[in-house]
């Protein structure tokens, strides 16, 4: 497609979306988020990592770090609880602690 | 690329509902472990998953060959909290400014809009966790790419004019903001972040109610954001809904203990470090991509022009060069328009590739401070701006 053309038909576009937000800007506007879709895998202490894990962030946020170590993960679930008021209790720390190892290996 | 597909199941809900589409698809990046989705969150078209709660979208990077700006509908997403805004109604939304002032306002956007001189500004956002992926050694944090990052044209009121008729009182230190975010449990820190005084009035920073011409997309901050350029994304509060003034220094959690990287040279540790000082971090380090190559990417023999994006922290660029032989010797770009000092600049540079050739291609920017890109590294991967290299095999 030659430069011009695609440029007049994206700022057509983008004129066209402009005049239709101004106009919605007047109303009431609303999404519906899309379901998370990733999930833990099964592994010993999954229900534990779904308990503490999930109440505030998706598995996302878990699944892709890079191989973390032990010490690592355990600084994370230190940090979600002392930062930012995580419930989870001192007696899951170590089930945790493997089950992330376990989900994400690469590194003791 | 390993490509997987699921069905993004949504609701339409009736009335004036924007809802997901439906199908989406998968991406590979560059590191381990980089399997991501993609899928189209409303008012977006396909971006990357980095997280679906709290929001997070990344840019494929792709998209920032098409020019100085980055559409609405690709702009990158980082919420930090899980209760994210799903319904705005603009007629009754108000800014509420309050604190160590004079006056108290609660502003309509018809104020914002109508009291206030409009002023426009071309301006990149980038998160300071922007490329934190390739980080090495690794860090833990959300696992970008180099796509966390976007340029827009925005426009509103000056958070200074807003200021001047709340009337700061004298002791005024700093200013704070907090948007429609909120988190999931009780105990977790509100997202607030504040600005000195003296950055507040700054009379580049506004309030943006326009992105490029349109509305703000409701996962960019609809109806207003704070717009404060040459500063990372963090300071620019979304769903923007409270201004206090602050007559000490803030000492709440986003201030005091995150976005904050090492009082060090270059701000660079090295990761048996311990025991250094740290402070807010505050201005973008200056970059340089190549856009219409990917690394592995296979092309053809013969002459090509090589394109790009460069930005800094708001002083402009001064120069960009290219290398071809990984960063052993480096020719000048040619640089295109100047859409002012905190905006993307592209950049041109003609090459001819040989057959059966491998080339390392590189770019490198300097500021108009001086500033060049350089290797740091500090254990939140804040504030990346090493010469990124991109492979290219030429065809026999």
């Amino acid at each position: 497609m030659k430069p011009a053309l695609l440029a007049a038909i994206v700022a057509l576009a983008a004129l066209t979306s402009a005049v239709n937000q101004a106009r919605a800007a007047q109303k009431p506007v609303s999404i519906t988020l899309p379901a998370q879709n990733t999930t833990f895998r099964d592994a010993p202490g999954v229900e534990v990592a779904r308990k503490d894990c999930l109440a505030c962030h998706s598995a996302e946020y878990v699944v892709q770090q890079p191989a973390l170590s032990k010490a690592q993960w355990t600084a994370e679930i230190t940090k979600m609880r002392a930062a930012y008021g995580a419930s989870i209790p001192d007696a899951d720390t170590d089930a945790l602690v493997a089950y992330l190892l376990a989900q994400n290996p690469g590194k003791k | 690329m390993k490509r997987h597909q699921f069905l993004a199941v949504t609701a339409a809900a009736a009335g004036s509902a924007i809802a997901a589409p439906a199908l989406a698809d998968g991406i590979t990046l560059p590191f381990e472990p980089g399997e991501r989705a993609l899928a189209s969150f409303p008012q977006k078209r396909q971006l990357i998953v980095l997280t679906s709660r709290p929001v997070q979208l990344e840019t494929p990077f792709g998209l920032f060959d098409g020019g100085e700006f980055t559409p609405n509908d690709a702009f990158f997403v980082r919420w930090h909290l899980p209760e994210v805004p799903t319904r705005i109604d603009p007629a009754t939304f108000r800014i509420n400014v309050r604190g160590a002032i004079a006056t108290p306002l609660a502003l309509s956007l018809d104020d914002l809009r109508t009291k206030f001189e409009a002023v426009e500004i071309n301006a990149v956002l980038e998160c300071a966790g922007n490329g934190r992926g390739f980080s090495a050694p690794r860090v833990p944090g959300g696992q970008w790419a180099n796509g966390a990052m976007g340029n827009a044209r925005w426009r509103g009121a000056r958070l200074r004019d807003v200021l001047a008729r709340a009337t700061p009182q004298s002791g005024a230190l700093q200013v704070r903001f907090q948007g429609a975010e909120r988190p999931a449990l009780p105990a977790t820190p509100q997202f607030l972040k504040s600005l000195d005084l003296a950055v507040a009035t700054d009379p580049n920073v506004i309030i943006a109610y326009s992105m490029n011409g349109a509305d703000l997309p409701v996962l960019n901050g609809f109806p207003v954001r704070l717009v404060v350029p040459g500063y990372y994304g963090t300071y620019w509060v979304k769903a923007l809904n409270d201004i206090e003034v602050l007559s000490e220094p803030d000492q709440n959690y986003w201030m005091k203990t995150a976005y904050r990287h090492p009082k060090t040279p270059n701000n660079s540790v090295a990761p048996t470090d311990t025991g250094y000082a740290t402070v807010p971090l505050t201005n973008l380090t200056v970059r340089s991509f190549i856009t219409n190559f990917s690394d592995g990417a296979r092309t053809g023999a013969g002459p090509v022009t090589i394109r790009g994006i460069a930005f800094d922290g708001g002083t402009g660029i001064r120069s960009v060069e290219l290398s071809t032989d990984g960063g052993t010797t480096w020719n000048p770009a040619t640089l295109g328009p100047d859409l002012g000092r905190f905006s993307f600049r592209r950049w041109t540079a003609p090459v001819t590739f040989t057959a059966g050739q491998r080339i390392v291609l590189a770019s490198r920017a300097v500021s108009n401070a001086g500033e060049q890109q350089i290797k740091r590294w500090n254990p939140s991967g804040y504030e990346r701006n090493e010469i990124e290299t991109v492979a290219i095999t030429v065809n026999a």
